[in-house]
């Protein structure tokens, strides 16, 4: 069961453009990394602490890395508990020293580092692809545990075929939308088109760039999310030209 | 017995026995899957494992950890074969047959042969679920036990609850707040909670906790403070 939670606090989002990462493999298989935090546009107090933590299902690293107003990264922070920097990813956090000590003050998650020696890799897709098993008779989900994955069950067989399918595309990329979108503004009601890294941002910015698309309805205009969403579905569709795809299948035509 | 990894053919194998069992004519247990050549290989070089039954999770967990230790394998908990080769080795007690001879229901896959890439599935294996949380813990892994002092067949709300979430689960104040509040030391099992979601409960727990790790940063408290931040609802555990 997913549990909502509820921001109340004043605690501040930092935008992953200020949090860069670069991860270097070490021989063996260990990785140290090289964290970049620039904390001066958000007004924190100079005092508050700042860590940096690395994370992956069980595993997880926190590194003291000073004060906002003395970042100091750790000496030679190494990913000693991880067997391999596959899939790990970063969250950068600023919590006060003081009374009331521990409140959260500032956070970014879900940073993903660069890695110098895969600079291309890097470089993934706005919806990466991935067969899985255990869907059951299910052919696609979208996974959205970190950032969404389109998971395809193993047992069509040729998987990367499915997701270059024609007939599959025009089916399943509208849905997959709706979903991703209904996603970003209902649950996560998240409406920035401005952070260059976060994933909620590339998909609305994607959206905006959809012919006849406005920017996303802000808060307090929830209303207008289901049409807006409406709006965005309609316009991939016919850029996309789904329905002939489509026609082309169900009637039998050859594509031309 | 030396320890071993099923190859792609021994979880094709081991996936029609689990879905054998699920059918009015379940086949024999396949015990040559685990050291046919077709289907399964050593560990190079070889590691010893006995087949020896287990009093909970965390004490299997606790064997297996110790076992891995002994390998060269990088990177075991996403060694999918590996682990799809112990569930089959300790099949009888992950899949234990009832009173009428017949084995309980497999249930899902995810069970038996670990869903390595998908982050919602990956904890669920009977026996790598257990090994990644103490393995987490490993600084102290008696603060686990409200999450691994059942049967090794029996995955429970407790640990489903926290090894869903990766902010809980890898922290050890809260694991260790779980323990205090959910673990009865002297039965060795988790106490009485009531209905599930219920004022209290584990769900509870993983709720609220979730909602303090919107203000708090929840990895610099104490079991202690944390217990302490808890509503009244959760009285009854604190005595």
């Amino acid at each position: 069961m997913s549990i909502r939670r509820l921001n109340y606090t004043n605690r501040k989002r930092i935008r992953q453009t200020d949090c860069q990462i670069n991860l270097e493999e070490e021989e063996g298989g260990l990785s140290r990394f090289r964290a970049d935090i620039r904390l001066d546009d958000y007004e924190l107090p100079p005092n508050a602490l700042v860590f940096v933590e690395a994370y992956r299902q069980t595993s997880w690293m926190r590194f003291r890395f000073g004060t906002v107003g003395q970042i100091r990264p750790w000496d030679e922070p190494r990913l000693i508990d991880f067997s391999s920097s596959e899939g790990v990813l970063f969250r950068v956090r600023v919590t006060s020293q003081f009374a009331p000590r521990g409140v959260l003050l500032a956070e970014a998650d879900r940073i993903r580092p660069r890695r110098a020696d895969r600079e291309d890799e890097d470089r993934e897709p706005l919806l990466p692809a991935r067969p899985v098993e255990n869907l059951g008779a299910q052919i696609y989900k979208v996974d959205f545990q970190y950032e969404p994955i389109l998971l395809i069950n193993k047992d069509v067989g040729d998987w990367q075929g499915l997701t270059q399918d024609r007939t599959f595309q025009a089916l399943a990329l509208p849905v997959v939308l709706r979903e991703i979108l209904t996603r970003i503004l209902h649950i996560e009601k998240y409406t920035e088109l401005d952070d260059e890294v976060d994933w909620k941002s590339k998909w609305l910015r994607l959206a905006t760039l959809l012919p006849g698309v406005t920017d996303p309805p802000l808060e307090g205009e929830g209303d207008r999310i289901d049409d807006w969403i409406d709006d965005a579905v309609a316009s991939f569709s016919r850029k996309f030209k789904i329905m002939e795809r489509f026609s082309h299948y169900w009637t039998g035509e050859r594509e031309t | 017995m030396r320890l071993g990894r099923l190859n792609e053919a021994g979880i094709e194998k081991l996936s029609k026995y689990l879905d054998s069992l699920r059918t009015d004519t379940p086949e024999p247990y396949p015990a040559s899957i685990l050291t046919d050549a077709e289907t399964s290989q050593s560990l190079d070089p070889p590691v010893e494992i006995v087949p020896r039954s287990f009093a909970n999770r965390f004490e299997a967990a606790r064997y297996l950890n110790e076992v891995l230790a002994r390998s060269n394998i990088n990177a075991p908990e996403s060694d999918q074969g590996l682990w799809a080769w112990l569930a089959l080795f300790y099949f009888d007690q992950l899949c234990p047959p009832g009173n009428n001879g017949r084995r309980r229901s497999p249930g899902e896959r995810a069970r038996w042969i670990p869903v390595v890439g998908d982050s919602r599935r990956y904890y669920r294996h009977l026996l790598a679920g257990p090994y990644n949380v103490l393995k987490a813990h490993e600084d102290k892994p008696e603060r686990t036990m409200a999450l691994l002092c059942g049967p090794l067949y029996q995955i429970s709300g407790a640990y489903e609850e926290l090894a869903a979430r990766q902010e809980l689960i890898t922290n050890p104040a809260v694991v260790a707040a779980a323990t205090r509040l959910y673990y009865d030391p002297t039965k060795g099992r988790l106490k009485r909670a009531g209905t599930v979601g219920a004022p209290g409960t584990v769900r509870r727990f993983a709720e609220v906790l979730m909602q303090l790790d919107v203000v708090w940063d929840l990895y610099q408290m104490s079991p202690e403070e944390l217990i302490a931040m808890l509503p009244p609802e959760f009285d009854r555990f604190r005595r």
